[in-house]
């Protein structure tokens, strides 16, 4: 009888630890998100691939965007970013976060203008309370516009009918 | 067990097989419609001249036969055009983005009776990638028709193991109940009782063994038999002349006698041992007789000279008998036999003519060829067989008169060695007998002409 009463209180103890070891995680991770190597096709997968880091390595948003603009730490992610892109300013104001890049940035046209900028956009509405990305060059154009602004909104990385149809 | 392993483990790769096989059938039908479909539509879309929203509804409402669950049309970017479920923005599904690289795509999941299909193609004009074509299908209907069929096959298969099982069970349950009578049999034959049956009705094979298994027993139980009566027998006729023995000698140390009686009594001793060791050389032969015979052994010979060298060797005994031996011999009998065989055959018979003849009787020794068969036939003029005694004066130790013939120092084994020696090299013997006549024994053996090749000139 003791034994078993010892293994159920160390069994309780086991769990309680790896929930808080669970919480403890939810509550520093953010999110990079980049492109998926090889394109998934899955119910759940967007063409944007997440990539879960720390973010108590981080002091600041400037720092972690610094971080991202260095590229994904998985080999099955690639980074959607002409080499050389750096971030020349940020700015918040109310609910628009303004971000300038270096001019590397308005080399790219097309889709993959507007995968790098749903990327940077993804990755700090999760970094920030900012509920507006706007995203512009440092002297070029982006995609022949000033700027490009982004929201949750106007980003439809899912496709879900399927929730609404009840799946 | 195992062949129940066995059929569950095909019939689980039948119905994986089945399952797999009918969703690949309405992939690939899948596929191709909604491919086609998607294709069409960008085709009509690229002959557009401008990408707007208005332009494409009214292409969409042209084609009037498209069903799907939602529509995207894009451009380049990524930007959405016209979308069944009015949405605006980017849209930046796998799909889209494969499509804008210049590739068809369709993509499918099944999962609870609901199949979701996407089908993307890029929309070109003047070769040039203008943007793109998303439509998706969220069926029900196909993916219950599906998960029906899963649930039959399933069904199916299940109903057959459980079938399978229970014929397995009872098949085993009969089987291991008559594989077990026959496993106790043979520990019931191994305890000694060779007269027990197994009872197996039926026509398979158990039955088929069971039949076998008491044949062998029958074979063993004859065999232990006559083992038995043979064991009985020799001690029997071996304890006699030992007793006679044991008797003479004791008299000799226990009476005073004189020196005549002495050597009567010890001559006495001598026929009885003399007798003994005859008795031994007897069994000692039908006991080989009675292995396998050795063909190496036998040659094609004529029988009249050998026949005619055991004449001459009891011309004496049958002299001092008062038995006049009256013999016709023809030559042209060869046979397939070895001399020694013969001459054991020819000597048993012709001594016992003479030892169970009355004192001034004859013995006629006849050997003719009939056709393909020779057959030597030795006739007395003694006291006869009696018929109920006629049918077992061939087995061993069997004595018709048993007094006269211990007299005479028969074993009642000579007859016994005759019919062995005889049946071993394909012969046949029979006798005919009247009480107070004589007895006729004929011996018949197949006859081997010998083919004498001429020399070539």
């Amino acid at each position: 009888m003791k034994q078993i009463t010892f293994l159920l209180i160390a069994l309780l103890l086991l769990l309680s630890l790896a929930s808080c070891s669970n919480s403890a995680t939810v509550e520093n991770q953010v999110i990079f998100y980049y492109q998926h190597a090889q394109p998934k096709y899955d119910v759940t997968d967007s063409a944007l691939a997440a990539e879960i880091q720390d973010g108590s390595a981080y002091s600041d948003l400037e720092e972690a965007l610094l971080s991202y603009l260095a590229g994904p730490a998985s080999s099955s992610h690639v980074s959607p970013f002409p080499a050389g892109v750096r971030l020349i300013s940020l700015e918040q104001d109310a609910n628009t976060l303004y971000l300038v890049f270096s001019d590397e940035l308005s080399e790219l046209s097309g889709l993959k203008l507007t995968i790098a900028c749903c990327c940077i956009a993804q990755t700090c509405l999760g970094l920030t309370d900012a509920e507006n990305i706007c995203i512009s060059a440092e002297t070029g154009l982006l995609g022949g516009e000033r700027s490009i602004t982004l929201n949750e909104s106007n980003m439809n990385l899912l496709d879900s009918t399927q929730q609404a149809n009840g799946e | 067990m195992t062949y129940v392993v066995i059929t569950f483990v095909v019939l689980l790769f039948l119905n994986v097989y089945c399952s797999q096989v009918s969703m690949q059938l309405f992939y690939n039908n899948k596929e191709s419609s909604m491919l086609e479909k998607a294709q069409m539509t960008a085709n009509e879309i690229g002959n557009l001249d401008v990408l707007n929203n208005a332009a494409i509804e009214d292409v969409i409402d042209r084609i009037g036969s498209l069903t799907f669950t939602r529509l995207v049309v894009t451009d380049a970017n990524g930007r959405i055009i016209f979308d069944s479920d009015r949405s605006t923005g980017y849209a930046l599904f796998p799909q889209i983005v494969t499509a804008l690289e210049s590739n068809d795509v369709f993509t499918w999941h099944y999962r609870n009776g609901v199949m979701r299909s996407v089908a993307a193609t890029p929309i070109f004009q003047s070769d040039h990638i203008s943007g793109c074509v998303y439509m998706m299908e969220y069926d029900t209907e196909q993916g219950q028709l599906m998960d029906s069929l899963q649930r039959n096959i399933f069904t199916v298969s299940l109903l057959l193991e459980i079938g399978l099982l229970l014929f397995a069970y009872a098949f085993s349950h009969r089987y291991s109940r008559r594989l077990r009578k026959i496993m106790s049999s043979m520990q019931i034959i191994q305890e000694g009782d060779y007269t027990h049956k197994v009872d197996l009705p039926g026509r398979d094979e158990l039955s088929v063994l069971g039949a076998e298994f008491n044949d062998l027993t029958e074979r063993l139980n004859t065999s232990e038999n006559k083992r038995r009566q043979f064991v009985s027998d020799a001690s029997h006729e071996l304890k006699t002349p030992l007793a006679t023995i044991k008797l003479l000698s004791d008299s000799i140390l226990q009476n005073e006698m004189d020196t005549e009686t002495t050597r009567e009594f010890v001559t006495d001793i001598g026929n009885e041992a003399d007798r003994l060791t005859r008795m031994a050389h007897k069994l000692l032969s039908l006991t080989k007789n009675e292995g396998n015979p050795s063909e190496m052994e036998a040659e094609i010979i004529y029988m009249a000279p050998t026949i005619d060298r055991v004449v001459k060797m009891l011309s004496g005994l049958a002299e001092s008998n008062q038995i006049t031996i009256q013999a016709d011999l023809t030559n042209d009998c060869p046979v397939l036999i070895s001399e020694d065989d013969l001459y054991q055959i020819a000597f048993n018979l012709v001594e016992n003519g003479i030892k169970y003849n009355i004192s001034g009787g004859m013995l006629r020794i006849s050997l003719h060829r009939s056709q393909d068969m020779a057959a030597l036939r030795v006739s007395d003029t003694g006291m006869g067989i009696p018929p109920d005694a006629v049918g077992h004066v061939f087995e061993r130790f069997y004595r018709v008169d048993k007094a006269r013939s211990r007299q005479s120092g028969g074993s009642g084994l000579g007859l016994a060695i005759v019919r062995s020696i005889v049946e071993r090299n394909n012969g046949e013997i029979s006798l005919q007998s009247t009480v107070g006549k004589g007895t006729v024994f004929t011996v018949e053996f197949p006859c081997f002409d010998i083919v004498e090749e001429e020399d070539e000139i």
